[in-house]
């Protein structure tokens, strides 16, 4: 099916610039990995939901943030929208073009441009259902992939537990046991940064981990504040009897964080990009394969760095 | 089945890159991401330059590889097929 022909009754219409009619004057700014990302043309509704929702912005972070990312909303009518009887559908379209990235959901279109910056708007005819219906976390998601990658970071799906040490982070596809190794650890009164998505950044002291407020099934529950921690190991979660920690050629683990780079890696004009970056990343903080036996052996092997 | 006449390509949605020797693979259409050993990065690597028949890179292989015509001519074929059935190369219809 092509390009947005399940979510919108005109895919052809789709806007080319980032104009229309906003939803209020309102502007909220979220931040979180170093970043801004600001909200603007809200309601009231909108912007008191989106307050709700991401809580009080954070303190502000000790150097200077990079430029804030403003995100525009824009009302769309109902009638632009394919009405099967769906109440909710999670999944998007995407559309990759050289310079922008075309997005068609339940409810929402989505444009994110990068020339002559990285830019981004948002068209629905949601109202108190933005932030309820995750139109808004959805899209931020997507967002923040590219902005981090811009910014030499990137965007893992993973679950990332801290102690004293520092961040550890475990990825893998669904199924791989991220949640499972999320709610173990909270049990056992270790700090969950998040069961679902973590960034990732390259800095001159080693690579660190952003929490982020996208938590997954685990929620917020993990405890701890939203900030950096130096990541201590990267693993691919692989479920079996017994704990193992070996490591991957280069090609293997690059392929295997690929795998789990959300958003960005099936974008053809990002990808070499995305490769490189995850390339530089296993070069700072080797991938190593981790059999995760289903309780909290595995830690065992971590803090000694030992290899099979 | 893979003869030594059978002309191979690569396909359009697999976009590779060479990782310390090893390939990472990209199949776009299907959003799989495969790893290939430093025979399947030379294949992609010859299959872009041109399209040729599993004799052809059996050729240019041997000149590469300090492996014999004998065991190239009896495994390349299978390997072949078998990137084939990864949906990285595929076989020109002529």
């Amino acid at each position: 099916m092509s390009f947005g022909a399940s979510f919108l009754r005109h895919p052809d219409l789709f806007p080319a610039r980032h104009s229309g009619e906003p939803w209020g004057d309102e502007r909220v700014a979220i931040h979180f990995a170093g970043n801004v990302y600001v909200w603007d043309g809200l309601s009231a509704t909108q912007a008191a939901a989106v307050r709700e929702r991401f809580g009080p912005p954070c303190p502000p972070p000790a150097e200077t943030p990079a430029a804030a990312l403003e995100i525009r909303v824009f009302r769309a009518s109902v009638e632009d929208f394919v009405d099967d009887g769906r109440i909710w559908a999670f999944d998007f379209d995407l559309d990759y073009a050289p310079d922008a990235i075309r997005f068609a959901g339940f409810r929402f279109l989505g444009r994110l441009d990068w020339t002559p910056r990285l830019r981004a708007a948002l068209w629905t005819p949601e109202d108190s259902r933005l932030v309820s219906h995750a139109i808004l976390e959805n899209f931020l998601r997507a967002v923040v992939g590219y902005h981090l990658l811009e910014q030499g970071g990137v965007l893992l799906h993973s679950a990332a537990v801290a102690d004293a040490s520092g961040a550890y982070l475990f990825f893998g596809p669904s199924g791989a046991g991220k949640s499972t190794i999320s709610r173990l650890n909270h049990a056992a009164g270790r700090m969950v940064l998040s069961d679902d998505m973590n960034a990732l950044r390259l800095t001159p002291e080693g690579v660190v981990v952003e929490r982020l407020p996208f938590a997954g099934d685990f929620g917020q529950k993990g405890g701890g504040a939203v900030g950096s921690y130096p990541a201590r190991a990267l693993c691919r979660l692989h479920k079996g009897p017994e704990p193992v920690l070996r490591p991957l050629s280069p090609a293997a683990a690059v392929a295997a964080l690929l795998g789990c780079a959300p958003f960005v890696n099936q974008n053809p004009y990002w990808q070499d990009k995305l490769i490189e970056r995850l390339q530089a990343l296993n070069a700072r903080l080797p991938v190593r394969a981790l059999t995760f036996a289903l309780d909290d052996r595995f830690w065992d092997l971590l803090h000694r760095g030992e290899i099979s | 089945m893979i003869e030594a006449g059978t002309i191979l390509k690569k396909c359009a949605d697999a976009r590779y890159r060479n990782v310390g020797g090893e390939g990472i693979v990209v199949r776009q259409t299907a959003g799989e991401v495969l790893v290939l050993n430093d025979v399947g990065v030379r294949v992609l690597e010859l299959l872009e330059a041109a399209d040729l028949s599993a004799s052809a890179l059996v050729d240019a292989l041997v000149a590469e590889y300090a492996v014999d015509r004998a065991t190239l001519e009896q495994d390349v074929p299978a390997y072949l097929q078998e990137l084939v059935d990864a949906g990285v190369v595929e076989c020109r219809v002529v």
